[in-house]
């Protein structure tokens, strides 16, 4: 997930107004699939008028077409890890919307893929990988959070932009096969069939405290 | 006797005081290309330090000034003489940058209490005292002092590190290639050594031997040579700087009397640029200098007598600017063809009372290229060069082939501009609606209403039927341009997401993305069209006229098409209101007046403003 969050750093990194989905579905057997949304739609007038230029504030700006590259790079790292399978990319230039969908044998593998392939390509190997710990599945309980987002700090330095990055939102839906059982997060809501979780929070409010969106739920499997 | 000794004491005193006083405008170094001289420094008697270094022209110096030191402590308090000028220069040559101010010194304790990062280094061989901290050097010579930055520019030490640079990126195995590269290495390192310090005087930090052993445990020693060689490249050249400036007192205005004379007028800052020393403004010309390096050595005569100068006056709430740029006959020649014509007429009426910012450029390139030609053929035909004589062979067999009144036709190249303010447009965005069932989601597309900026350009054309007939095939190979009633519609031509609009007027094309002018002004803007009075400024202004108005402009001018310099500009005016006009006067064969007036409406004080005004100056001529 961060190897897909990083690759749209930079476009992302223009961006003020971001809305983030993250959806995973997580399987008894451990197992599961991620798909994991960036829509960057309300900021295209922005992003299209960056994109114009050669440099901003002294870097250089790349092309569509470099972007793509690198994207489609980070996505071939991605399909060759153990336990990843199933790994797609939609790219929508025209709205910004960049959808990545992969499964993953176990949440283990959906972790260490991703940071293999985030030290397979070079710029990123300065970009800590020590949110390893973001998330554990035992078939049973599952403690997550959110990728690490302080890339898009820099951003909340500029008052306009602070105020775009107020609009934005984070989603992030836990699925499961069975009725969940508990929930610790008090500002998650349940699904009326009991089996999806969804906490949502602005943009500002996850950047200032990621731990707002952390959270702790168990289901109850049948036999239990 | 003793009467004579009487009268001729106070006046021995008289000239011995006035040989030996010195002025801050003498310690300005002779490689300074850009100057601000500010006379009226009693102005500024209320400024704060801090205030002071958060101006762009502090910016390099600042680092050290700007600590718990100068917290509440005003000009007034740091022991600087109001009598004297205050002096910022800047300088760049291919080899190093040079930055810094001088200024008058009434109390040295006071002064030390404000820059105190600076401890004492030593008494130079003239009495004057070098004072230095990391970065900086200050200089303490009679009543004066100057602080000096000195530093090599990136460019001569990427030059004469990228070999090492080049071997430690592109080879997996340093060590083994540098073993089999023992001569190229040392070569190199040589290389720069000897150009560094061709006197010898100073030590490097560690050998040679030891560099290489360096290198040869650590990955990252490119960095530290470079470092090393920066470190002693910067003593080295602050050495000679001192030894010029404040041992043999040859400074800028010793040795330039374009500068001595502009020190007396009467304003209350001056203002230098020498363009021909001023590299850091050449970038736009590397392409011709690499490319065309002889015809560049022979064309640069004509550039050798450019340069500016200016003065600043002041008012209760206007700083007012005058600038000339002066240049050698030849060039005066060019620019007299090419800037002295009567205002474009079929402009006006496209220009709208009420424009937020507006400007018009009026210049005829074909008359300009009929003197160019006349005058630089002779002078390039002196080269016997076989390059340049085939290139001359072309440019006169092109000059006497093409239908040149019709290529000038196309463009003739007078330009207007108007920034009509803001206007909203609609634009597509996703969002996402959740099913509260299992919370599956589906995309739906919504309209959003974002401000865009409006534009519209002018060309003075006298062919635009050519682009009409562009615009015609082309609109038969994308459904993205359609032919309206009296103009062209580009659909999401700008940012991908609003239209542009072409109107192929007669003797004007024109370009918008402004709806309203489409709809409603398409042949001018009527009763709405400039003001007599603004049209009577333009006409008397030669071949440049700006207007902004600061107030309606500057909150909302798209910064995403603004380089990096016009950012900082527009971001430090934008608290102000009022307006500013450029505009100049017809170009004589030595030089073209320009006049910068900026009226302010600001809670801020006269001293501040006259400090922006220098800023935006200062950013621009960098």
């Amino acid at each position: 997930m961060r190897l897909f969050f990083f690759s749209f750093l930079f476009l992302a990194s223009l961006s003020s107004c971001i809305e983030i989905l993250d959806d995973i579905t997580f399987n008894a057997d451990g197992s599961g699939e991620l798909n994991y949304t960036i829509n960057l739609s309300s900021s295209k007038l922005k992003i299209n008028s960056i994109l114009a230029l050669d440099t901003l504030d002294g870097k250089k700006v790349p092309d569509k077409e470099e972007i793509q590259e690198k994207i489609s790079e980070l996505l071939k790292v991605l399909s060759c890890q153990d336990g990843l399978s199933e790994v797609h990319l939609t790219e929508d230039y025209d709205n910004y919307l960049f959808k990545l969908s992969l499964k993953f044998n176990k949440v283990s593998d959906l972790i260490s893929g991703v940071y293999v392939a985030i030290d397979a390509v070079e710029e990123f190997s300065e970009v800590e990988a020590a949110d390893s710990s973001w998330i554990s599945w035992d078939g049973v309980r599952l403690s997550r959070s959110i990728p690490d987002l302080n890339a898009f700090k820099f951003r909340m330095n500029n008052e306009e932009d602070k105020e775009l990055i107020k609009i934005g939102k984070y989603t992030s839906i836990s699925r499961f096969e069975y009725p969940v059982d508990s929930i610790v997060n008090p500002l998650a809501v349940l699904s009326k069939n009991n089996k999806a979780v969804m906490l949502r929070g602005s943009m500002f409010d996850v950047l200032q405290d990621p731990s707002i969106m952390g959270n702790r739920i168990s289901v109850k499997p049948p036999d239990y | 006797m003793i009467n004579f000794k009487k009268g001729l004491l106070p006046l021995f005193l008289l000239l011995f005081s006035l040989s030996y006083s010195q002025e801050s405008e003498n310690l300005i170094p002779t490689n300074a290309s850009t100057v601000f001289s500010i006379n009226n420094i009693n102005l500024l008697q209320k400024i704060s330090i801090d205030e002071l270094v958060a101006y762009d022209f502090m910016d390099e110096l600042h680092q050290e000034l700007f600590d718990g030191s100068t917290a509440g402590k005003t000009m007034k308090d740091a022991g600087i003489d109001f009598d004297q000028r205050l002096n910022i220069f800047y300088g760049k040559d291919h080899t190093y940058e040079v930055t810094g101010f001088s200024f008058g010194v009434h109390d040295k304790v006071a002064l030390f209490e404000v820059f105190d990062d600076f401890e004492f280094s030593e008494h130079l061989s003239n009495g004057s005292e070098r004072y230095n901290s990391l970065f900086n050097t200050l200089i303490l010579k009679g009543t004066s002092a100057v602080l000096l930055r000195l530093q090599p520019t990136d460019e001569y030490l990427v030059r004469m590190t990228d070999s090492l640079n080049y071997y430690e990126w592109d080879t997996e195995n340093l060590n083994e290639y540098l073993d089999s590269q023992e001569e190229v290495f040392e070569e190199a390192v040589f290389e720069e050594v000897s150009f560094m310090s061709p006197n010898d005087s100073i030590a490097l930090p560690y050998d040679l031997m030891e560099r290489e052993e360096m290198i040869h445990t650590d990955k990252k020693s490119y960095w530290e040579i470079r470092d090393s060689l920066e470190y002693v490249m910067q003593l080295e050249g602050m050495n000679a700087l001192i030894e010029d400036l404040i041992i043999s007192e040859k400074s800028l205005s010793t040795i330039d009397d374009r500068f001595r004379l502009q020190l007396d007028t009467d304003s209350e800052g001056v203002f230098f640029i020498d363009n021909s020393r001023n590299f850091s403004n050449q970038g736009g010309l590397w392409y011709f200098q690499t490319m065309y390096p002889i015809m560049n050595a022979d064309l640069k005569e004509l550039y050798a007598e450019n340069h500016m100068i200016g003065s600043l006056h002041l008012d209760s709430n206007e700083v007012y600017f005058d600038l000339t740029a002066n240049y050698g006959d030849q060039l005066g020649a060019i620019y007299t063809e090419m800037n002295n014509n009567p205002l474009n007429k079929d402009f006006i009426k496209y220009i709208p009372d009420d424009a937020p910012a507006y400007f018009v450029y009026n210049v005829d390139l074909r008359k300009a290229y009929e003197k160019a030609y006349d005058i630089l053929l002779p002078m390039l035909k002196d080269n016997k060069d076989n390059k340049m004589v085939m290139n001359l062979l072309a440019i006169q067999l092109l000059d006497k082939l093409v239908d040149k009144k019709a290529i000038f036709g196309v463009y003739q190249g007078g330009i207007f501009g108007t920034f009509n303010g803001v206007q909203k447009v609609m634009t597509k965005q996703i969002e996402y609606q959740y099913d509260e069932d299992n919370f599956d989601y589906s995309e739906i597309e919504t309209e959003t209403e974002e401000d865009i900026p409006v534009f519209t350009l002018g060309f003075a054309s006298e062919r635009t039927d050519l682009c009409e007939m562009v615009l015609q095939d082309l609109s038969r190979l994308t459904s993205r341009i359609e032919k309206k009633e009296g103009y062209w519609l580009v659909k999401d031509a700008i940012l991908e997401s609003a239209p542009l609009y072409i109107v192929c007027n007669p003797k004007v094309l024109l370009i918008s993305n402004d709806e309203q002018f489409i709809k409603s002004h398409l042949s001018g803007y009527g009763k709405f069209k400039l003001s007599k009075k603004k049209i009577r400024k333009m006409k008397k202004a030669g071949v440049l006229y700006a207007k902004l108005d600061l107030g309606e402009s500057l909150n909302q001018f798209p910064q995403a098409f603004l380089d990096s310099k016009q950012k900082k500009v527009l971001n430090n005016l934008k608290n102000n209101s009022g307006s500013i006009e450029l505009s100049s006067q017809d170009s004589e064969l030595s030089h073209t007046l320009y006049g910068l007036r900026y009226s302010f409406e600001s809670a801020s004080s006269k001293a501040n403003q006259f400090l922006d005004m220098i800023n935006a100056l200062y950013i621009l001529s960098k």
